[in-house]
């Protein structure tokens, strides 16, 4: 257990002291040429972490298998972000306080991750955050990112606030915020009606960041607003921080308690509303917000089974969910002129214009609705299956009938792609750029047909919480 | 004598009593009034030198509570005009009375505020004769320049007008 | 219900703390006569009428100055209490900790300064450095 149990932090730690530094100098050279590759090291690092245990700063911060595990998907999906953001050459905001505030946030995440004790986990939650409430403003003079800078900070502020009175009913009913020791005790409203309380508002800071119904109102906005880079990170890695907090949280939570049966109704709104809210969307990125919130919903169900099936099947989902998204918005941030916000219009003839795009765009598309051979067909089984093994069987037909819901826009930004017809010239990129984009799609195509290296790893490790 | 400017008007004093007028209630506000005068200083000419030397150590006027003079019409209850009104600032000596709220009262110090002073001659075509001609003074100081117990004898006239009677020693050479 | 004499003791500061902000508002509504009329319900500008809205733009500087002063505030309040429970520290680990918190906010000081924040410009400009 010596200092090396913490590469992966350390290394993220070390790209945003240089990239610090890079912001404080007076050199014009761009980040982009060294970021990407390093943030692959960190991705390295995070594999070679993966076995880690250990217990640091008086038992408040924990390796175990799914801090490990969430840490290799913050590094992959922080990597990928950057290779993105690399790759989009005359992006004049995309300087090196950019990508420092951008690692300070999957930094802070990838802290949340491992803490299991409340108060270290509200400081994790507040530095990941207040580095996204800098970053969603950066938008060159645009008033929409002031705009939607200005709604998640102001959301976020209001349930983080909620969120810290939460934890102080927490402490007071139980008298300890350490997560072992909470889990050993009753939590059903009959027992426990404070702490009971107390837990559902903490829990709603989390639900803010995984954009669940009703906490949702700023991610279409904060979407369309900010950067499709920006937006591109905003869409993933904040969510797996929110997915690994609560299901440590979940874990000490029976199925079919009060909290539980919350967490259930959350998830059948917040699908629900997602996929209808979705169907009438024009812009792509709003579309995708609207997406979001949708899977939150999905996620959901994870949580709301409890079993150790259910923890593995949302924290599996976790990562299929940054793979599909991360294609999708690689794709918008592709086809993205002069950093504007691209509409289902400009998908239009893509067959035609970018080949490679659209097949990306149809992987990713496909994967999001849940159809096979994707990883979100077996993020979205394990799911089910969980769900209905612990006897939620009303919530696994609302799952399925959004899904068949969902199936219409997001197909429709396949018919879009496949049958539109547009005279736009076509869209050059790189080789590098397109094989970049095309490994992405490949990952989501692996994982839908091999999940089983994945999901026992998700298991093991969501397995040590719930035995 | 010129003809007479609109800007020069009087200015309107329309003061609405007290809801609580009971004497007893009212005569110990008062006397706490008449404690703690705060003057505006309105110091336009050279009477404002002498206004000055009370304010200091010598001629000390914050033994009488009105130490704290207030730039603002808004926070003072005594207006002492010291010095020349030309006809240039009588808007704005009429517009400051406007503002101040009530009781307010004003001490004209100096002959140039009470009748025009040196320049009250025939065709005068700039200075005010009087400050009076503009708004009610309560309390006359004559002198050019009065000396500085004039001043203090015009702020125990001043809270003679509030309490109806003077509160301090009379000095040896008599009353004035 | 039974109090004790320190809640009763709250509660008297805090109707004091009332009366004594609403008392003299209050009392000079009962008390002192009004005037009104005339030039009384207009804004003071030293005795001329007002021209030109009140509502005019000041430069930003002052604004950044007020949010870093509120930030480190923050810090040193936190170094009260650090201060109070490392009372006795055994071996220079508090200091180490205490050092690197001081550290970060160095860091946070270079970047204002390297981004211009504490150079007073000249003329007002909005945009940052590229």
């Amino acid at each position: 257990m010596s200092i090396f149990s913490l590469l992966p932090e350390l290394w993220l730690l070390g790209l945003v002291c240089a990239l610090f530094v890079a912001s404080i100098s007076d050199k014009k050279q761009s980040v982009a040429s060294w970021l990407p590759m390093a943030a692959g090291l960190g991705v390295l690092a995070a594999l070679f972490a993966l076995g880690e245990r250990g217990e640091f700063l008086y038992a408040a911060y924990k390796l175990d298998g799914l801090s490990q595990f969430f840490k290799l998907v913050i590094a992959f999906g922080f990597a990928v972000v950057t290779g993105i953001a690399a790759g989009n050459k005359e992006g004049k905001d995309l300087t090196p306080d950019y990508f420092m505030l951008l690692a300070l946030s999957a930094w802070g995440l990838m802290l949340l991750a491992s803490c299991v004790e409340l108060i270290t986990l509200y400081l994790a939650l507040e530095l990941s955050s207040y580095s996204l409430y800098a970053l969603i403003p950066l938008r060159g003079k645009d008033r929409r990112a002031a705009e939607a800078g200005i709604k998640y900070i102001l959301f976020g502020a209001a349930v983080t606030a909620l969120a810290l009175f939460g934890l102080s009913y927490i402490i007071a009913a139980k008298h300890t915020t350490y997560l072992s020791g909470l889990a050993a005790t009753s939590w059903s409203f009959a027992d426990a009606p404070m702490a009971v309380i107390g837990l559902t508002l903490f829990l709603a800071g989390f639900f803010y960041k995984l954009a669940l119904f009703p906490f949702h109102f700023w991610c279409p906005d904060v979407y369309q607003g900010a950067k499709n880079e920006t937006a591109a990170y905003v869409a993933t890695i904040p969510k797996l921080g929110a997915v690994v907090v609560l299901v440590r949280l979940a874990a000490f939570v029976a199925p079919h308690l009060e909290v539980t049966t919350i967490l259930a109704i959350l998830g059948a709104v917040s699908m629900t509303a997602g996929n209808l809210a979705a169907l009438v969307q024009r812009d792509l990125k709003r579309l995708l917000g609207f997406s979001s919130v949708a899977h939150a919903g999905y996620v959901m169900l994870g949580l709301a089974a409890g079993s150790a099936a259910g923890m593995s099947a949302a924290a599996f989902y976790s990562l299929a969910y940054i793979l599909m998204n991360l294609a999708a918005f690689y794709v918008v941030c592709a086809i993205a002129k002069n950093d504007e916000n691209p509409s289902l219009d400009d998908l239009d003839g893509l067959y035609k214009r970018a080949p490679a795009l659209a097949m990306i765009l149809a992987v990713a598309a496909f994967s999001l609705v849940g159809l096979p051979p994707t990883a979100g067909f077996a993020g979205k089984l394990f799911l089910l299956s969980a769900a209905w093994d612990q006897g939620y069987h009303w919530l696994v037909i609302v799952a399925v009938l959004n899904t068949a819901i969902s199936i219409y826009y997001y197909l429709g930004l396949v018919r879009h792609a496949y049958t539109g017809e547009s005279d736009a010239p076509a869209i050059v990129w790189p080789r590098g750029y397109l094989i970049f984009g095309g490994a992405l799609a490949v990952l989501v195509l692996l994982l839908g047909i091999l999940p089983a290296p994945m999901y026992d790893l998700a298991a093991q490790a969501a397995g040590q919480l719930h035995p | 004598m010129a003809p007479q400017n609109p800007s020069l008007a009087p200015a309107v004093n329309t003061v609405d009593p007290a809801l609580i007028a009971q004497p007893a209630v009212q005569k110990l506000v008062d006397v706490c009034r008449a404690m703690s005068i705060w003057p505006m200083t309105f110091g336009l000419a050279c009477c404002a030198i002498e206004m000055m030397a009370v304010g200091m150590a010598r001629f000390d006027i914050a033994r009488y509570g009105a130490e704290v003079f207030r730039p603002s019409p808004r926070q003072s209850d005594l207006m002492i005009v010291a010095g020349t009104v030309n006809k240039k600032m009588a808007p704005a000596v009429v517009r400051l009375y406007e503002q101040m709220p009530a009781p307010r009262y004003v001490m004209a110090l100096g002959n140039c505020a009470i009748s025009g002073g040196p320049f009250n001659i025939e065709n005068q075509y700039n200075v005010i004769q009087g400050v009076d001609t503009l708004i009610p003074v309560d309390v006359y100081v004559p002198g050019c320049p009065p000396r500085p117990e004039a001043l203090l004898e015009g702020l125990f006239a001043i809270q003679q007008k509030m309490t109806g009677r003077r509160w301090w020693q009379v000095p040896q050479g008599g009353q004035s | 219900m039974v109090f004790t004499w320190l809640q009763a003791a709250i509660l008297l500061f805090f109707l004091g703390g009332i009366l004594f902000a609403a008392g003299p508002l209050v009392g000079s509504l009962l008390i002192a006569p009004k005037a009104h009329g005339g030039a009384m319900g207009e804004s003071y500008e030293c005795g001329v009428p007002t021209h030109g809205n009140s509502w005019i733009k000041f430069g930003i500087n002052y604004y950044f100055y007020a949010l870093i002063f509120l930030a480190f505030e923050v810090d040193i309040l936190y170094l009260f209490p650090v201060a109070a429970a490392y009372a006795s520290p055994q071996g220079l680990a508090t200091t180490f900790k205490l050092l690197v918190f001081l550290a970060v906010l160095a860091a946070a000081v270079v970047y204002f300064m390297r981004k211009g924040v504490f150079t007073w410009p000249r003329k007002i400009q909005v945009s940052p450095r590229p």
